[in-house]
């Protein structure tokens, strides 16, 4: 079997005789459950509607009234794919609120276990739902006929940031061992350093994966995006930092609110999140690559560069770079983390409740994942936001695609819902979390 | 996934899900006391992530899966494939978002040349996949004849 990679779609002529609706029922390999309706009229693009049709799943809702104390552990269930990304969130607003900060080794081990759910995630997409986009496959099963090794090599990898999830949650999957505070119980010194082995191996396959993706076809599509991340003085974020953009926007977490919007759309059951100034942001890899770059190990730098990637990437049908240089990251910092672990005096720092109001942001594999609640004197949840970055990038893919659709509206229509469908995979949209997958229409009127 | 005892040359993989009803007919079959008595068998626990049980089953002599499905057929309604010599009907399984799924893992796998010597599929149409943990009534039935099947399977192995 031989695959022939993909050719970049040129724009083409737009057919100005034809108007109709176009619609694609269920969007392929995209966590959730989601469609996508194009109206274009004369050969103009009169209306993108991503259409969220999951179910919404009241998270919010349900934590009002419970103890504080089960904030992670109910919020990880919002996806399978990133639990620690909430897990982390929401411990960070209630040590807020109670007035602890978790440091050190304690601290460590959570950016370990946050680069296991980031190599978990960022392999799992870039080799099997979107390197098949990238050849005449219909899927990795394809790809894997014909490029087995590099496909073993992908679940060896993927399975280094499971076994990084197990050996500290207690599973790969809604880890059970994070708490307020930190642990229920931390690794020894000696348990973890058996992880380093697949870890240097996987370091070495992640950049050799890279190289191997660096050599697709990709389409030329620049944007020019408002990226927006959490940025810290010490590191690559992670854990936490300020809100910054690359068009001013520079805030504390707690100022959240000052930056972004949420509405509801009548298509869509998640809500819809905006800049207050109306405009649209783009969240995860790109904009963590494009306003972090400098902190990035040398390494990763030097293997973006080899794979043709420079200091600024617009291009979000190259964020399977993007995430991959991030998988080298996450390898070395796994890497540092072990070789540098002293096991903590104790598994995790005590939190009291005490009535306020806190705020915890982190980097999910997708981009910022935002909680806030306000707890009583008891611990009683009293009330709480969560906003996953898939609804802050919906808006931003409606614009992408409307430009995408009118560059290529001359297409045929089974090949304008292939790249359509396509061009959402690079946003690796989590429509689960964003209710708390996809159907397109195209309306050619 | 949790592994739970024993040698890895014959494994049961038990899917599914404790609190949605008869999608916890997986783990019922696996923590069933016949079931727990066979020596030599490796029980596995999964929610459905494929890609685990790619690892898990790739060194494996023979491997019984056992699932809920969700065909339109009657509830109860006992499967049984044999994956190695035919491709699953993708059609049986509720639609896999980022979790690779079972037939995609057995079409990956056999592309890889990582199929175990033998992959026997169990399902049973559920009845009912809300919130409890308790099996309906039907599916239940259809789970303890799965397990006699299961149990004389492999004494047969």
């Amino acid at each position: 079997m031989v695959l022939m990679p993909m050719r970049s779609l040129s724009a083409k002529k737009a057919n100005t005789m034809k108007s109709k609706t176009l619609k694609i029922d269920i969007l392929a390999r995209v966590e959730g459950e989601g469609g996508l309706r194009l109206k274009i009229s004369n050969g103009i693009v009169k209306d993108v509607q991503l259409k969220i049709y999951e179910p919404p799943r009241f998270f919010e809702a349900l934590l009002r009234g419970r103890d504080f104390r089960e904030a992670p552990d109910i919020t990880s269930r919002i996806c399978g794919i990133c639990p620690i990304a909430y897990q982390l969130g929401a411990s960070h607003a209630m040590e807020e609120i109670c007035g602890v900060k978790v440091e050190g080794q304690l601290k460590a081990l959570r950016r370990l276990i946050y680069t296991g759910e980031w190599i978990e995630s960022h392999v799992l997409h870039a080799f099997m739902l979107n390197a098949p986009d990238f050849f005449e496959a219909g899927s990795v099963i394809h790809l894997a006929q014909v490029y087995p090794e590099v496909v073993k090599n992908a679940l060896r990898m993927k399975k280094a940031g499971n076994d990084i999830m197990i050996l500290l949650g207690g599973r790969e999957i809604h880890p059970v061992n994070l708490r307020l505070g930190g642990f229920y119980k931390v690794p020894k010194k000696r348990e973890l350093r058996t992880l380093l082995d697949e870890i240097r191996w996987s370091k070495q396959a992640a950049v050799d994966s890279l190289k191997f993706i660096s050599k697709f076809d990709f389409p030329d599509f620049n944007q020019d995006y408002e990226f927006l991340a959490l940025s810290d003085p010490e590191e690559y974020a992670i854990l936490g930092g300020r809100l910054v953009s690359n068009r001013g926007i520079n805030l504390a977490i707690n100022q959240y609110d000052q930056c972004l919007t949420e509405e509801h759309v009548p298509h869509s059951t998640a809500l819809h999140s905006h800049l207050k100034n109306g405009g649209t942001c783009l969240l995860g890899p790109l904009a963590r690559y494009n306003l972090n770059f400098d902190q990035l190990t040398p390494l990763a730098k030097a293997t973006a560069f080899e794979a043709g990637l420079g200091r600024y990437c617009n291009n979000p049908f190259k964020s399977i770079l993007v995430r991959m240089v991030e998988v080298i990251y996450a390898f070395e910092e796994a890497e540092r983390i072990i070789e540098n672990y002293e096991e903590p005096d104790s598994p995790a720092i005590e939190v009291k409740p005490r009535a306020g109001t806190g705020y915890g942001a982190t980097e999910a594999p997708r981009g910022i994942c935002y909680h806030c609640y306000t707890i009583d004197d008891k611990g009683i949840i009293l009330d709480s936001k969560i906003v996953a970055p898939t609804s802050v990038n919906q808006s931003r893919i409606e614009k992408d695609l409307w430009d995408l659709v009118q560059a290529n509206v001359g297409l045929t229509d089974d090949k304008l819902k292939f790249f359509c469908e396509r061009a959402i995979r690079n946003y690796d949209p989590c429509i689960s979390c964003s209710t708390h997958f996809l159907k397109l229409d195209i309306e050619r009127n | 996934m949790k592994e739970k005892t024993g040698p890895a040359e014959t494994l049961l993989i038990c899917i599914g899900n404790d609190y949605r009803e008869d999608d916890g007919l997986g783990f019922y079959i696996g923590r069933h006391p016949k079931i727990k008595n066979l020596q030599g068998i490796r029980i596995l626990e999964n929610s459905g992530d494929g890609m685990a049980m790619m690892d898990a089953w790739k060194d494996a002599g023979m491997v019984i899966i056992v699932d809920a499905v969700h065909s339109g057929r009657p509830a109860g309604t006992i499967f049984r494939f044999d994956a190695i010599n035919n491709p699953l009907p993708a059609n049986i399984f509720a639609v896999s978002t980022h979790h690779v799924g079972i037939p995609e893992c057995i079409a990956l796998s056999r592309s890889l040349g990582l199929l175990p010597e033998k992959l026997i599929f169990y399902g049973i149409e559920g009845e009912s996949f809300g919130q409890s943990m308790e099996l309906s009534a039907i599916v239940r039935e259809a789970a303890d004849a799965v397990v006699d099947n299961i149990v004389e399977e492999l004494g047969r192995a």
